[in-house]
């Protein structure tokens, strides 16, 4: 009934929006960092630079244009790579970006991935329950994870199972062991490691993504979980689930097929939403985790006013969130039929 | 077991929740039965019990009720409702048809699939082609055009009557030996109404049927039903056969509904015209609950509770004008 056509228009609707998003937001950045009061040229001539090299400086920078050709150029060198050059790296924002990211898309999957697997169970096993034992605990919970910054949060995994349990290591992401063997083949570390098949670093790597990814994690365990109890309990109570508990679906049946296909379109959302935290997050989690990341890049590009660095940051982050969102919108849209209709 | 066991038999069921305003009297002491491949109509006004005895049948009872007397499909007993006489009941024996089509479906699963988990609960059709089989053929069944196409539609891609017919084809994939509608057609408009009207009375002269017809609509009851159970304030005012009940009513309470109704009292058809209110069920009238509006009330209605009586084949009333001569002084039985 019309319904591969409707996801076709859909995908497209939402494509088009994450475009103009995508464009917007590099506008808007760019003004921004154009209205910050400095000058880049200062710093990337060096020490007691002389009006020539200043002058070159700018030439080298593209600072000389008009500041609408200057944004045309900066879009024309987004699509072809050429990003810019870092005033404190001396190296394409391009390049550097592809370095950093890799170790950050890990942190984040294995965080997204928490967030879904513990929220949603969570959630599931508060809703069985309304007002019981693990309805409580997980309320609880879920307020404190929602309301703890990530960088408390942090400190406080790191004193306890690094500092009193002696389980888990305390930074980096792998031991010093390692340093010699590990091979850069993707850029993803973890990938890397498996690749090249070391399984001890691949076991070392993950001891070392337990911390970070659940300290990035908590917040959206917290939301994912509150959002599953509250959706799974809304879907439990509708017509349609007491309909089929009379007709006489088992339990199993009801909560994980019927009810959870229901709660999971809102879920989905939550993440989506999250991700732009767990993005912001990420800034503090790798400096205390000296996680070798965009994070720590991005703090240290902001630090020297790098804005050619900064802006290739905020063009990486706000493709990922769009990209994000979008995947978000077209997989609710595969559990829940009625979006197509608008 | 014997051949005459009914398919439902309910017996004396009272439920009561302690509310803040004191005790909640939701029904009191409600009894009747269905025998096999008949047609029970409950008939009351809104708030009169009739999905409270509805749900009763299926083990489906307010949360922190207090709930007394006896619910027995087929034998099986449901109050206390045991997982296991619950398990026994609720799709194997009695299945449902809501009231309203719109919400009764889930939104994110195909009429397919809906229809094959209960074919895969009940039927226990492991294979996805026979799942697909059966449920073509239930959708012929309650006469739905294109089934093949509907199998992948989703619910908000149907009309309500479509919805209705799909919801009566997913009570039939259980196999029931009875099916509890709740005011199935209230939500439709007249035509849709009468066609499913139509399709029901063939699916259960097909089927063989039992059905536990709820409604505030005479007209529906007296075109479908063989008896008709009168419901006030969650109690049985009057039962029997349905010429009888709606032809040559007993009780005051049911001939006050069908004199009030327009066309002179002979076209019935909404209980939701009397006028009047019913009680709340946290203060229900002493005595006979129905005595202030009754015109018919006489000395003992304000002081003692009229109790079901027989007073023609299988026909019962519990009003005092129906007590026997020597405990009704000074009541004389209705023409
Ligand atoms: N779960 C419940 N909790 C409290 N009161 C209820 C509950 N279910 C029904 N009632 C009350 O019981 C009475 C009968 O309800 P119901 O059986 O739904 O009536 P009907 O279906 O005839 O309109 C009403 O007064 C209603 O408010
Ligand atoms: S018992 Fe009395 S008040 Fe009640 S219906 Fe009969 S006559 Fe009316
Ligand atoms: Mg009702």
């Amino acid at each position: 009934m019309g319904r591969t056509a409707g996801y076709g228009a859909y995908a497209a609707r939402r494509l088009g929006y994450g475009v103009v998003l995508v464009v917007g937001i590099t506008l808007v950045a760019f003004v921004l960092t154009h209205l910050v009061p400095s000058n880049p040229a200062l710093v990337y001539a060096g020490l007691h630079p002389n009006p020539a090299q200043i002058a070159r400086a700018r030439q080298i920078l593209g600072l000389d244009k008009p500041l609408y050709m200057q944004y045309l150029l900066f879009l024309r060198g987004l699509a072809t790579g050429a990003w810019g050059i870092s005033i404190t790296t001396h190296g394409s924002v391009f390049q550097n970006v592809m370095t950093f990211l890799p170790p950050t898309l890990e942190l984040v999957f294995f965080a997204t991935l928490e967030s879904m697997v513990l929220g949603v169970l969570l959630g599931v096993w508060a809703s069985e329950r309304p007002d019981g034992v693990a309805d409580v605990a997980v309320r609880v919970l879920g307020a404190g994870l929602v309301s703890m910054p990530a960088f408390w949060l942090a400190l406080l995994l790191q004193i306890v199972f690094f500092g009193q349990l002696h389980l888990l290591p305390l930074t980096g992401e792998y031991g010093g062991a390692y340093v010699l063997t590990a091979r850069t083949i993707t850029g993803f570390p973890l990938l890397d490691a498996a690749l090249s098949h070391q399984w001890g670093l691949v076991g070392d790597e993950l001891r070392h993504l337990v911390l970070p990814s659940l300290a990035l994690a908590a917040y959206s365990i917290g939301l994912v979980a509150r959002m599953t109890r509250a959706t799974m309990l809304d879907a439990l109570g509708t017509d349609y689930i007491r309909l089929a508990v009379a007709n006489g679906v088992r339990r199993r049946r009801i909560y994980f097929r019927y009810a959870l296909k229901n709660a999971i379109a809102p879920t989905l959302t939550v993440l989506g939403l999250t991700f732009a935290y767990s993005l912001t997050g990420d800034f503090f989690v790798e400096q205390i985790f000296f996680w070798n990341g965009l994070g720590s890049y991005s703090v240290h590009a902001i630090d020297n006013l790098d804005i050619a660095a900064v802006m290739g940051v905020l063009v990486v982050v706000s493709l990922a969130y769009t990209v994000v969102n979008l995947a978000v919108d077209l997989i609710r849209a595969l559990f829940d039929p009625r979006l197509l209709v608008e | 077991m014997g051949v005459s066991q009914p398919v439902l038999a309910v017996r004396d069921l009272s439920v009561q929740l302690e509310g803040r305003a004191g005790t909640l009297n939701l029904l009191d002491r409600v009894a009747l039965t269905v025998a096999r491949g008949e047609v029970v109509a409950v008939v009351g006004e809104t708030g009169s019990g009739k999905t409270l005895t509805g749900m009763a049948a299926l083990g489906f009872f307010p949360a922190r009720a207090r709930v007394q007397g006896s619910v027995r499909v087929d034998g099986v007993e449901l109050v206390p409702p045991t997982p296991q006489a619950l398990a026994a009941v609720r799709g194997r024996r009695v299945a449902v048809v809501p009231q309203n089509p719109s919400t009764a479906l889930n939104p994110v699963f195909t009429v397919g699939q809906q229809l094959g988990e209960l074919l895969l609960t009940h039927r226990r059709l492991r294979s996805l082609r026979e799942r697909r089989e059966a449920a073509l053929s239930l959708l012929r069944e309650v006469e739905l055009p294109r089934p093949a196409a509907l199998l992948n539609a989703y619910p908000h891609e149907l009309s309500g009557g479509m919805q209705q017919r799909v919801l009566i084809a997913m009570a039939l994939a259980c196999e029931p030996e009875l099916v509890v509608a709740d005011e199935p057609t209230t939500a439709l408009d007249a035509t849709t109404q009468a066609q499913i009207l139509r399709l029901v009375l063939r699916l259960r002269a097909e089927r063989g049927l039992a059905l536990l017809w709820i409604t505030h609509d005479l007209g529906v009851a007296a075109h479908l039903a063989d008896r008709v159970v009168v419901l006030y304030a969650g109690k049985v005012m009057e039962d029997g056969p349905v010429a009888a009940v709606l032809g040559s009513p007993r009780h005051p309470y049911t001939r006050a509904v069908i004199d009030s109704l327009p066309g002179g009292g002979r076209r019935v058809r909404d209980i939701r015209s009397l006028p009047g209110d019913l009680p709340s069920p946290a203060a229900l009238p002493a005595g006979c609950r129905f005595h202030p509006r009754c015109p018919m009330r006489f000395d003992p209605c304000a002081g003692t509770e009229p109790l079901l009586r027989l007073v023609g084949d299988g026909h019962a009333v519990a009003c005092h004008r129906y007590d026997a001569p020597s405990t009704t002084a000074g009541g004389a039985p209705l023409p």
